[in-house]
Formats: C-alpha cells, structure tokens, sequence
C-alpha cells in the first residue's frame, strides 16, 4: 500500500511540543493555518485549513483527555508538520508518552440516534486520508496526512 | 370540539467562537443550569460558530438526550461557516436535530455563551 508517510524529514518541517492539556490546543491549529496559508492553488483553503486542524485537534484531544492520567507528570505532546511537494500533501506526526491507544475499546458512533461520546476518531477518519497508530519503545505514534 | 395550541416558547442559546474541548465544560454547566432552572425546549444557534470539534458536538447532543426525557426539544441554527457545517453534516445532526434557518423569534429568550 502506498503511504503518503515516509520517514524523510525535508525543509518544511515544522516541530512544535507543547503541555498535554486543552488550552493549548489552539496554538496547534494556529500553526497549521499558517503552514497551509503558504500553500498555492487550493480550490477551497478554508475548509482544508479546517478539517485538517480539527483532525490534529482530536488526535490531540485523545491524548489529552486519555493517554495522559492525572497522576502522571511531564505530559507532553510533541508535533511534527511536513510539507510534501510529491504526491503534495501534509504529512503530521504526534508522538506522547501516555497509556497505549486501544483501538477495540473505540466504538463506531450511532449516528442516527446521537450520542455524548465516540465522534473524536470518526472525525479523524473522515476528514483525514491517512490515519495510523503505533506503540513504539519511545511512545505512542499518531501519523496523519492530507493531500493538498 | 375545542383545540387550543399551546406554544412552547424556546431558550436561545447563542454560542460564538470554539465550541471545543476546551470550552466544552464551561458549556455543558451553562446548559445544565438552564436545564434545571426548567427550560425544556432550546434552539442552539451555532451561527457564529468559528471551530467545532466532538466535543462541541457532545454539548449539543448532551442537551438533547436530557430535555427528550421531559417531552422537550433542541432546534438548532448551522454555522455560517461551510466547514463547521460540513462537519454537522457528517455526524448526521441534521437527521437528530431540527434545522432552523434563525433564531431570531419574537418572544424567545436569548442566551449569549
């Protein structure tokens, strides 16, 4: 299978490590609407700068709210943003040092009765075109991309 | 025979800005303290939305899922803007919701959050 992935790091690469907690989360949707104002010749940059902010945003937000427990220290979140010029595309890696992601506990939600919970990764899925998780010995690895 | 039409007069609640993680909490505990103080039919005007995340879509539905119990309603105003839009779409609240065009009704309270 193709992946948009690799693990070449180019010159427009962005890093960013910021505390593990929500109100910070902003700052990373900042820094992708500025990545992606630099970029030319997309039809609709407002609905891409979006959906691409909203799919770190959760990733960052699963983290947060559940990799991290109160009791653990040094809650960190580190973010890397690359810009791919072929296929064009933006590749995200976020890295944390949290509990293990558990796909099999994630639910798909109902989406015709609404629920309070489970929307964060359908999101993800729908507004993203790679999504991937892996534990590796330095922590948990999210690997998102968005062709542009 | 006799009808009478009863008009439920709806609360407002106009959210402006991020309606996300973080101020998720802050919203969940407005619309708690409306809910208890018997408001039972809500029209959630997320027109001035700027970013909507889960979290601001489980603010809505929390809301919902709490008045249905009571015969109550949630109406809802889209976001002006098309990807906030696109993303209510995505998560069918258009199927879970009724879809006003405004909120703006004579007689109704407004809530600003």
């Amino acid at each position: 299978m193709n992946t948009l992935h690799t693990n070449c790091e180019g010159d427009e690469t962005l890093r960013l490590e910021l505390p593990a907690t929500l109100k910070y989360l902003n700052v990373v949707g900042a820094c992708v609407a500025e990545m992606l104002a630099q970029v030319e010749d997309v039809a609709d940059m407002a609905t891409l700068s979006y959906t691409v902010q909203l799919g770190i945003h959760e990733i960052c937000t699963n983290i947060v709210q559940h990799a991290y427990t109160q009791q653990q220290e040094h809650k960190r979140i580190a973010v890397t943003m690359e810009m791919r010029a072929q296929p064009r595309c933006l590749c995200v890696t976020l890295w944390d040092n949290g509990k293990h992601f558990e796909q099999s506990e994630v639910q798909e939600p109902l989406l015709d009765e609404g629920q309070v919970h489970g929307y964060g990764l359908f999101l993800v899925r729908n507004v993203m075109d790679e999504v991937t998780y892996s534990r590796q010995p330095e922590g948990n690895c999210w690997r998102l991309a968005k062709k542009l | 025979m006799q009808t009478q039409t009863h008009v439920a007069h709806a609360m407002t609640v106009t959210f402006i800005g991020r309606l996300d993680a973080f101020s998720a909490s802050m919203h969940h505990a407005q619309l708690d303290t409306l809910v208890q103080a018997g408001v039972r039919h809500f029209v959630l005007d997320l027109a001035g939305v700027e970013f909507l995340d889960s979290a601001g879509l489980a603010v809505c539905v929390r809301v919902l899922k709490r008045v249905q119990q009571d015969d109550g309603s949630v109406k809802m105003v889209l976001p002006e803007l098309v990807a906030a839009r696109r993303i209510l779409y995505l998560a069918r609240f258009d199927r879970i919701f009724e879809i006003v065009a405004s909120s703006a009704e004579p007689g109704e309270e407004n809530v600003y959050v």
